[in-house]
This record gives C-alpha cells, structure tokens and sequence, in this order.
C-alpha cells in the first residue's frame, strides 16, 4: 500500500466522522463517513436523507462521485472557540 | 358511518403520526423538521466544508485504492443504495413522478369498480403468496383514502349509470372488507408459524390495516352495500339499462367477499368452535367464485374498465427505503381467482379437522395436506398450526398425552387398563400404580416429539424434510426410553416380551425416515445417477419396516376392531357423537400399503439397473465424483441410528454388481413385482377410509393410489416393450408419483 499524501492523511482522519453531502439533485445526506475511493464514491452509514421538509432514514447509502456537490463534515476542532 | 378517526383519542401522538403515515402525509405537521443546515445552533459542532480536500485527496488516490473505514469490507459496499440509480434510489425524483396526485373522490362507472375490485383480489393473492404489503395492497389508492370515500364529497357524475354510491357504499365497504381480511390473516402471520421473508412478509411499513375498525361496522357496510346495490339494479333494469351483467358481477363480489371475511372471524375464534360455521361460509364462497352462471364472478371478469392511477406502484419507494424492490408480476385476475378458489377449498378440508376420527387420520390429513398441489399457501399452513396445537391443547381441548395414547391404541392395541383410569381387579394395586406412573411419564415426554410431526407438515416443502432430520437424533432418545419402559413393563405384565411403546416409537421413526428419502425425489435433490443408491436404501427401509411389522404380528395380537372402549377425560370423546366411534385398526392397512411401497420400489430399482446395463440410460461421467463418499454424505442423517444401521457401502455395490450381470433377469423379477403391487393396490382401493385412516383426505389419497397404479401399469407397459426390443431410448419422469418415476420408451 502505497504511502499517504497528506490530503490522503486528512481525509483519513475525518473517517467515522458524522458527514453532510449535498447532490446534484439538491438532496442532502447526513450519516457517517466509512468509505471513498478515487472517483469520490462515498458512502454514508446510518444516512438520513432531506429533501425540503421531508425527512427519511434510507441507511448505507453509497453516493457517487459525479454527483456530488458539497462535502461537509462534523468540526470537532471549531468547537473548543466557545468553550 | 362515523369516520374512525374520530373515535381515536387524538390526545396520543404516536397515533397521530400513524395516522399520517396512514394517509401518506408525511410531513406531520406536530413534528419539528430537523434542519440539516443548522447553521446557528451552537450546542453542536459547525459543518466544515472538505469539498476541495475530497477533490485534491482523490486525485492523489490511485486507481482501486480506498479511504475506508477498518470495520468497512468492499462486502459491506456492496450492500449500500446507490444514490441517483432509478432502480434503487426511491428518493429520486422521475419522470413519471410529476403527473397529478390521484383523485379517489372522482365517481365511477360499474365497470371501473368491477375493474379496481378485481385488481385488488390480484394484489391480495399476491401478497398471501408472499410478496410485501407495499408492493401488493398498499398500491391500491382507494385503500389509503378509504375513510374519505364519502357520499357528499365524491364528484357527481352526468350519467345516470354512475351515482356517487358506487364509490362511496360499493367499493369503501369491499376494500374495508379487503383490509379486514388482510388484518386477520396478518394476526395469524405474526405469531410465528412460519419463516418471515422465506413463506411471508408481514411488515406493515407503520401501517394501518384498519385494526381499529370494529368488525360489525365492516359487515355493515358490506350489508348496505349489497342492498343498495340490489335495488339500483332493479331499478336499472327496469329503466332497460345495458350493462345489468356488470351490476349483478359486483352483486356476487360483495357477497363472495362478505363469506370470505365471516371465514376469516370464525377461524380467528379459539379452541376451534367456530369451524363448523367457518366451513359453510366458505362452501358459499366456493360456490360463489365457481360458478358459471351470467353474472357470476367468473364471467364479468373481462367487464372491467382500468382506471387510470387507481393503483400506484410508486407506493412501494416511499414506504421501503431501505431496500431496493423486488420484481414483482402481479398474478393476471383469472390466476387471481383460481388461486382464490384453491384458498377457499384449502381452507374448507382445514375445517373438517375438528371432527376427526383417530389420531391417524388426522396425521394422514396433515400428510396429505402438505403434499398436495398447487402446494398449500402460507396462511392456510400456518392457520393448520395454529388450529392443531393452541392454548397448550391439541385442537385447542386435548392433552398431548391422551394423543400419543390415542395414536398408540390405534396403531397396537396395548392392554386397554393402561390408558384407563380404572384398575382391572387381576391387577395388584402396588403394580397397577407402578405400571401407570411409568406410562404416564412416557406419554408425557412423547406428547411434545409427536405433536412436531404434525407440526413438521405445515412447514413448507423444502423446510419439513430438512426438520425431520433434525428432529431424527430426538427420536432417537425417545426410542431408547420407550425400551427401557417396555422392559420394565414386561416384568410386572407379562409373561414374554411385547414392546409396545418401542414399537409405536420406530413405527413414527421409520415413517420419518421414509419420507426424508423420498421427499428428496419430490424436491429434486437427487441427480438421476444417483436413483439407483436412493432406491436401493428405500428398499432396505421398506424391508426393514416389512420385517417389523412381520415381528408385531407376530408378538402383539391385533384384532380388527378393538374391543374394550377406551375411556379417557378427552372432553371431545363426551359428545353424543364420539361415543360411537369405532376403533378401527390400521395395522393391517399399513402393511398392506408397505408390501405396495416395496413391491413399487424394488421394480424400479431394478428397472434402472437393467436399462443402465443395457446402456439405455447413460450415467453423466462426472470429474470428482467418488460413489463411496456421495454414499456416506447421502445417508449422513441415518449413520448413527440405533437399531437401524446403515448397510456398509461395500453391500451396495455388491448388491448392484450381481444385479447388473442379468439384466433380462432383473426386467423379468421387476414385472412380477409390479403385478404384486397391482394386485395389492386392487385389494386396498375397496378398503373403507376408516379402515385406512384416511377420512379427512380422501381425495388425495385416492389419487395417491391411482398414482401408484398408474406407475406400475405404465412402467410394466415400458418393460414389455424394452424386453422386445432393446433399441430404443428411455425418458425417466415423475409423471404420475412423485416419488417413483416411470419409463418411457422413445423407440429409434
């Protein structure tokens, strides 16, 4: 296995992390960060899905890389500020 | 009729969200939305955008390589949803999701409801065969709004032919009656009979099936319904309308539909003490869905007119999602009805249980039940279940050990003062007690293995013989303790050796392991090279159990009726009725059909022999195929039995070598066999069902019989032309037996 730039590394650390992906079809998932690979197919655990005001749980979800527009996840460091 | 959601409390919000779900609103207005872009809520950690970190960290992977997760396996990938994918993404908005929301409140022609009543019997077969909820009734849009198909609300109509009631009385008393039907058959699916998602689905996806309604308002409406319905069609037909057909299609629905639902509460009663009344409601509705006058159910059939969006596949995406759907045909209404007569007549042979005659024809019933064909639906298997063994009784009212007792008088005859509560003045006080409590703890400890044999049968086809195996090593202990009783027995009442209970427990065991051998046949575990191997361990079975009965016959005398009444405090033996009841033995049937078994058997078994010698029938050469060790693994379930050893391989083989050097030989013993077993088959078809224990399922097993003639007849037919002339080819089916094939010759 070859070594980890340092993107790479980051990355791996936001893992089972709780993570907010937006797609092209304007709905959000939000569930737990397991998986990605070079075509940024990633894959939420225990996803919820929004779209407006409706709410789902639609579970292990797998999101391709062509359609997604926004990743966000969980800013466990930006926290400590309002401590 | 008052709206049911009035009668609910509406203080419970848990109702409240069903009831929206119910309705598919959603959106529960009580329920706060959480918003995923919280961006002021300061209690939680901020959202930090990595977009552009994701799109740099991907470009620095390499192709194949994953940013995962230890625990995450590219196994568990792969059972994820993929987003945007039409055919997994319920989410997605398509095409076909922009048309208009459909409107139930529209009025309907005749042929429309005939139409929709039609599609939803498809849907409820199709569910009762397994499919899910969401996928069956839930797609039928008048269930959903069910309750707002009021008279006011629906939209008038010009036409005269096509008033408001249709809707409103018409179809909202049949899909009440439909969810009532569905919601008592659910209740009996839930209590565990069967194997969730293998025999059923019973998830409801938070649904209602109207459990709340009461069943008399359901029958109500159905009883509007049908008046109404009556008089405007007199009404029409005095006015010379055209389609009266349609009207008197409808007519018969409601009435067949009504029968079905009263069924339905009778069989929902305990103990079993509606089943008379059940059984005629469904004798109506058999009458009812047969019936070929005009008008009738299977007449109006092609009447129907679609209507558009009445039935929404899309349900199916709101509700599951979770899983992607399965493929689904829906049956076509002619299937529909036809799978519905075969429920109604299933149903209605499940009723004649309560009065049965012995112990033994009641396993013959559960036998012949689950053998027959189109196999027996998952409901009626489990509602069998339900029905034979409840409130910790056998049908709801008799104690097990009276049953094992029962069985055993039937099969042996032991001294009646066994099973009685008197004690025979020959008998010592100490030793009667002594003899009872022994016999007594039997019976109790037998109580449980005999009633899963019963059990076994409402199981699926494929499930009965894998849990007979299992239940084989259990047997195995009761048989050991039944020897051990006998023993003790023959000290304190008789002068030689009888062991009775032995007996009785080989006799269920050996009848077990017949029908683990041959149901392989009927399940199609066997490959056709290995029929020789099945057939030949058939044959040391059936030899085994000959020479069993020879030793019975021998030791025990049994006579044809038996002669002392046995009295017991079986609750149903004290009506009127019972006290007649002959006790007809069903010893000398069971050898009769033995000697037929083996006779059957040992002509096919050489039949394969000599048509393989003489290279009619070609054998597969197969890579790693070793014959000794498919032996072993075959008969792996009966390598440790006790007194019924398995014949070392070496035996087979022998047996098969010194076989095949005569085939004509072979060809030759094989048509005497057959014409014993034809003989014997002519001696049993004369023979009253009491005297073979088959009372309840008479049908099926005069076709058994007829079966098993036609088998010997036809391969007879097949030898005799084979031995004239040997240039020919053989086709093996199961055409008429499942279990014993017959020949046929193809000639060149």
């Amino acid at each position: 296995m070859p070594n980890d730039t340092g993107n790479v590394a980051r990355l791996r650390s936001y893992l089972n992390h709780k993570a907010r992906i937006k797609v092209s079809d304007g709905r959000i998932f939000i569930g737990v960060f397991v998986c990605t690979d070079k075509d940024k197919n990633t894959i939420l655990a225990h996803a919820e899905e929004y779209r407006g005001d409706e709410q789902r749980l639609v579970g292990l979800v797998m999101i391709p890389g062509k359609h997604l527009l926004r990743m966000d996840i969980e800013d466990l460091d930006a926290g400590d500020e309002y401590m | 009729m008052a709206a049911p959601q009035k009668e609910q409390p509406e203080s419970s919000q848990t109702n409240q969200i069903r009831e929206a779900i119910s309705k598919l609103a959603i959106d529960v207005p009580e329920k706060e939305i959480y918003n995923p872009y919280r961006e002021n809520d300061y209690l939680v950690p901020q959202w930090k955008d990595i977009t552009t970190l994701l799109d740099n960290a991907s470009n620095d992977l390499d192709v194949g390589q994953l940013v995962h997760l230890q625990s995450f396996t590219l196994f568990d990938a792969m059972s994820a949803i993929e987003i945007m994918d039409p055919k997994m993404d319920t989410g997605m908005i398509l095409e076909g999701d922009k048309k208009k929301p459909f409107d139930p409140l529209k009025s309907l022609s005749g042929e429309q409801v005939l139409w929709v009543i039609d599609r939803l019997l498809s849907c409820e077969m199709a569910w009762l065969s397994g499919h899910s909820l969401s996928q069956t009734i839930f797609t039928c849009m008048y269930f959903h709004d069910v309750f707002s198909l009021v008279q006011e609300k629906i939209e008038p109509s010009q036409r005269i032919d096509q008033p408001p009631e249709l809707v409103s009385s018409v179809l909202k008393a049949y899909v009440l009656a439909t969810t009532k039907c569905c919601h008592l058959i659910w209740r009996e699916m839930v209590s565990g009979n069967v194997y969730e998602e293998e025999d059923f689905t019973t998830n409801l996806f938070g649904l209602s099936l109207g459990e709340h309604y009461p069943d008399t308002e359901v029958l109500n409406a159905i009883d509007y319904a049908i008046h109404w319905l009556s008089e405007f069609k007199k009404r029409m037909a005095s006015e010379g309308g055209e389609n009266l057909a349609v009207f008197e299609g409808l007519l018969n629905r409601l009435y067949a539909r009504k029968h079905y639902l009263l069924a339905h509460m009778y069989f929902s009663q305990p103990k079993c003490e509606w089943y008379h009344k059940a059984d005629s409601e469904l004798q109506e509705l058999t009458k009812l869905l047969t019936s070929k006058d005009a008008g009738s159910i299977l007449n109006t059939q092609n009447l129907g007119k679609e209507v558009d969006g009445a039935f929404d596949e899309n349900i199916n995406r709101i509700l599951t999602s979770q899983t992607p759907p399965r493929p689904i045909i829906l049956p076509t209404q002619a299937e529909a009805l036809e799978s519905f007569v075969h429920l109604s007549s299933r149903l209605t042979s499940l009723c004649s249980i309560v009065d049965y005659q012995s112990v033994a024809s009641l396993l013959n019933f559960c036998k012949y039940f689950a053998s027959s064909r189109p196999y027996p639906d998952a409901f009626s298997r489990s509602k069998l279940n339900t029905s034979i063994y409840h409130s910790y009784r056998f049908l709801g009212s008799c104690p097990l050990d009276e049953v094992v007792a029962e069985s055993m008088i039937d099969l042996l005859q032991p001294p009646s003062w066994w099973f009685s509560k008197h004690r025979p003045q020959s008998i010592e006080e100490e030793s009667y007690r002594e003899t009872k409590t022994a016999i007594n703890a039997f019976l109790e400890r037998a109580g449980l293995p005999f009633l899963d044999i019963f059990r076994i049968y409402c199981h699926n086809r494929a499930r009965q013989r894998r849990i007979m195996c299992k239940v084989l090593g259990e047997w195995e202990i009761l048989l050991n303790e039944a020897f051990t009783l006998d023993e003790k027995l023959n000290e304190i009442c008789f002068d030689e050796s009888k062991y009775y209970f032995y007996h009785w427990t080989n006799h269920r065991r050996l009848n077990m392991i017949e029908t683990i051998l041959l149901l392989g046949f009927e399940l199609e575990l066997y490959g056709s090279h290995e029929y020789t191997m099945i057939y030949w361990f058939v044959d040391y079975l059936l030899t085994y159990r000959h020479n069993v009965y020879s030793h019975i016959q021998a030791n025990i005398a049994i006579s044809d009726v038996y002669s002392e009444p046995y009295t017991s405090s079986n609750a149903r033996q004290s009506s009127p009725t019972s006290q007649k009841r002959q006790r007809i033995c069903e010893f000398q049937s069971l050898q009769l059909i033995n000697s037929i078994k083996y006779d059957l058997n040992i002509s096919v078994w050489r039949t394969l022999i000599a048509f393989e010698k003489i290279n009619l029938i070609k054998k597969p050469s197969l890579a790693f195929d070793d014959e000794e060790t498919r032996y072993q693994h075959r008969f792996k379930a009966f390598a440790n039995l006790w007194n019924f050893e398995l014949p070392p391989y070496e035996r087979f083989r022998n047996d098969v070598n010194v076989a095949s050097e005569k085939p004509m030989d072979q060809l030759h013993a094989a048509q005497m066999s057959l014409n014993r077993a034809k003989d014997n088959l002519r001696r049993i078809i004369p023979e009253s069902a009491l005297q073979t224990k088959t009372e309840l399922c008479a049908d099926s097993y005069k076709k058994d019989v007829q079966a098993m003639m036609r088998t010997c007849i036809s391969n007879q037919v097949a030898i005799t032309r084979i031995m004239k002339n040997t240039s020919a080819k053989i086709n093996i089916s199961f055409e008429y037996h499942p279990y014993w094939p017959t020949f046929n010759v193809i000639e060149l």
